[in-house]
C-alpha cells in the first residue's frame, strides 16, 4: 500500500483494484491509533484482533468473489452508547449496567458486519450523549485533532476525531441536538443526521426518544452515502423506524445542483458570538453551490427561538424520565455535566412538555410550507470553531454550545440535516455548512453534500498533527 | 433566597435529585430565562388549538434486538 486512503470511496475503490487489502488497511488505522489515541481520548476500548479477522474475512470474500457494497472491507468505529458484541457499552459512565447489551449488536452495527465493514471499536462521547467531559471521572478526555487545546465537539466526539485522525474511515455516531452534526464541523468531517426513524435507534442508550437519530460520519458525503445505505430501513425492535423505501444514496449523487432550490437562513444564524470568518466563509460556500446550478434565495426558518426551547425542554424530560432512578441513588457517579442536564427535566411540567410538542407540530407545519418554495436550506452548522477547554465550566459552556450551534431546530422537526466542512476560522479551526431537506429527502441532501465537494477539497484536509505524527512514523 | 432558588430547590426536591446547593444555584441562576423559553412555547398562537406531535399505539409490535 503506497498510501492510506482518505475516504471510504477511495479506500472501496483501492480494496477492489488489489491496490490494498483491508488488512493493510485496517492495520494503518491501527497504526493511526497507536500514535495518536493517547493525546486524543478518541477510543474507550479497541478491537484489534477482532477487527483484523474480520479485515481478514473481508479480503477472503474480494477474493472469493463476494462484494457486499461499498463497505466491504472499511474500519468504522462506533460511538460507545450502542451496543457491539465484542464488549460491554459503557456509555461512558460508571452508571450503566454493564449486562445492557452485552454480547449483543445493536441493529445498525449487525447491518455494517452483514455489510463487511470492520468494527475497530468503541469511541468516546459526553456519558450517555449528554454530559460534557468531566475530568474527575476515569474515561478519556476528548481532544480535537486540529487543536488538542479544543473539544472535537458532541456528543459524538470519539467519532469525529478518529475520523479526522486517520483511525478509521467512518463510524456511527447518534444526534439528539447536534451531536453528529458538532463533531462534524468541530473537527472537519461530514456528518449526516437522517430523518427521524430512517435509521432504527434500537440497541442505543437513548436521551430523547423523540429527538434522537442514529446516523454516520465520515471524511465525505458520498461516504455518509454508502453508510446510510447500510443503516436505514426499518427495524422490528424500532417501532418509530420507517418503513418508508430505502434509496440508492450513492446512484443519486449527480454532482450538480442544477434545477435545485436553495433557501440561505443569516437571520437567525449570525448572533454576535460567531467568528469573524464565518460571514465569508459562508458566502463562499453558497457562491459554490450557485456555481453547481442551484439557485439560491434568502429565507427565514419560521418558529427558529421556539423550535430551540422546545428541542431542550423535550430533551431534558425525556432524558431525566430514563435516568431518574439512577439518578437518585447514584447522584455522584454521574458526570457533573450529566447532573445538570438531567436535573433541568424535574422543571418541566407534564403540561410543558405537551406544549413543547404542540409547538413541534406547527413549525413542522411552517416548514412544509416553506419547502414548497425550497428544496434545500442551507446554514452554518456552528457559529465558531471548537470551543476550547481553558475557556469552559460545565453549564456555561452547554449554554454556550447551545448559543452558537445552530443544529438542534432539526431534531425538533425531524428533517435530514448533513453537515460538511467549508473553510476556516482565523485560528485554523474547522467551520461547517448545515444542508438541510425535506423528511426522507436524504437523496438530495447527501448529492448537494457531494456536489459541494466535487469542487471545494475542505473535507480532504488532514490536521497538521496527523501529518506530522504520520512522517515521524515513516 | 431567591424565588428561582426556592423554585429549583422544590422541584428538585420533589423528584428527589440530591443536587448540591451549588449546583441548585447553577440552575437558579438559569431558571429565569429557562421560564422565559417555556412561556414562548405558550404564547405561540397557531399552536392553541394544535395537536401535540406524539402517536400513542394501540397495538404496538414488540421485538426485540440483539
Amino acid at each position: 500500500m503506497t498510501r492510506t486512503p482518505l475516504t471510504v470511496r477511495e479506500a472501496a475503490a483501492m480494496l477492489r483494484a488489489g491496490e490494498l487489502s483491508s488488512v493493510e488497511l485496517t492495520t494503518a488505522m491501527q497504526d493511526s491509533a497507536d500514535r495518536l489515541d493517547e493525546r486524543l481520548g478518541t477510543y474507550l476500548v479497541r478491537f484489534d484482533e477482532q477487527a483484523l479477522a474480520a479485515a481478514a474475512a473481508a479480503d477472503a470474500a474480494f477474493a472469493a468473489g463476494m462484494d457486499h457494497g461499498p463497505m466491504q472491507g472499511i474500519p468504522v468505529a462506533v460511538k460507545d452508547i450502542l451496543a457491539a458484541r465484542e464488549g460491554p457499552t459503557t456509555a461512558q459512565s460508571l452508571v450503566l449496567d454493564p449486562a445492557w447489551g452485552a454480547g449483543k449488536d445493536a441493529p445498525i452495527v449487525a447491518r455494517l458486519r452483514a455489510a463487511g465493514a470492520v468494527i475497530t471499536g468503541k469511541v468516546t462521547t459526553m456519558e450517555f450523549a449528554c454530559g460534557m467531559p468531566d475530568p474527575t471521572k476515569p474515561f478519556p478526555i476528548p481532544r480535537n485533532p486540529w487543536d488538542t487545546g479544543t473539544w472535537p465537539g458532541g456528543s459524538s466526539s470519539g467519532t469525529g476525531s478518529g475520523i479526522a485522525a486517520g483511525m478509521f474511515l467512518a463510524g456511527i455516531g447518534t444526534d439528539t441536538g447536534g451531536s453528529i452534526r458538532c463533531p462534524a464541523a468541530y473537527c472537519g468531517v461530514s456528518g449526516l443526521k437522517a430523518t427521524f426513524g430512517r435509521v432504527p435507534k434500537s440497541g442505543c442508550t437513548p436521551i430523547g426518544y423523540s429527538l434522537d437519530h442514529v446516523g454516520p460520519l465520515a471524511r465525505s458525503s458520498w461516504d455518509c452515502a454508502a453508510m446510510l445505505r447500510v443503516l436505514a430501513g426499518r427495524h422490528p425492535s424500532d417501532p418509530e423506524s420507517s418503513p418508508a423505501p430505502v434509496a440508492d444514496y450513492v446512484a443519486a449523487l449527480s454532482g450538480d445542483l442544477k434545477g435545485v432550490r436553495v433557501g440561505v437562513d443569516r437571520v437567525h444564524h449570525f448572533p454576535p458570538q460567531v467568528d469573524p470568518a464565518l460571514a465569508g466563509v459562508l458566502d463562499a460556500a453558497v457562491s459554490a453551490l450557485e456555481s453547481l446550478g442551484a439557485t439560491v434565495v434568502e429565507v427565514s426558518l419560521p418558529y427558529w427561538d421556539e423550535m430551540k426551547v422546545a428541542t431542550m425542554l423535550t430533551a431534558y424530560a425525556e432524558g431525566l424520565a430514563y435516568q431518574m432512578p439512577d439518578l437518585r441513588s447514584r447522584w455522584g457517579d454521574f458526570f457533573a455535566g450529566t447532573r445538570l442536564f438531567a436535573a433541568r427535566g424535574a422543571l418541566v411540567s407534564g403540561a410543558d412538555y405537551v406544549q413543547a410538542q404542540r409547538v413541534r407540530r406547527v413549525a413542522q407545519g411552517a416548514l412544509q410550507k416553506l419547502f414548497q418554495d425550497v428544496d434545500l436550506v442551507v446554514t452554518p452548522t456552528a457559529g465558531t470553531g471548537a470551543l476550547r477547554y481553558d475557556d469552559r465550566d460545565e453549564l456555561a459552556s452547554l449554554d454556550h454550545l447551545l448559543t452558537t450551534m445552530f443544529t438542534g431546530y432539526w431534531n425538533a422537526s425531524g428533517n435530514p440535516a448533513l453537515s460538511v466542512p467549508m473553510g476556516f476560522t482565523g485560528d485554523g479551526l474547522p467551520l461547517s455548512l448545515q444542508i438541510a431537506g425535506r423528511p426522507f429527502d436524504e437523496s438530495l441532501v447527501l448529492r448537494a453534500g457531494d456536489a459541494y465537494q466535487q469542487v471545494t477539497d475542505w473535507h480532504l484536509r488532514v490536521p497538521p498533527l496527523v501529518s506530522e505524527a504520520a512522517a515521524v512514523a515513516v | 433566597m431567591s424565588d428561582a432558588e426556592t423554585v429549583v430547590r422544590t422541584l428538585l426536591g420533589e423528584a428527589r435529585l440530591p443536587a448540591s446547593d451549588e449546583e441548585i444555584a447553577v440552575l437558579a441562576a438559569a431558571y429565569p430565562d429557562f421560564k422565559a423559553g417555556v412561556e414562548m412555547l405558550y404564547a405561540v398562537a397557531e399552536a392553541r388549538y394544535e395537536s401535540p406531535g406524539l402517536h400513542f399505539e394501540v397495538s404496538p409490535v414488540f421485538g426485540d434486538w440483539g
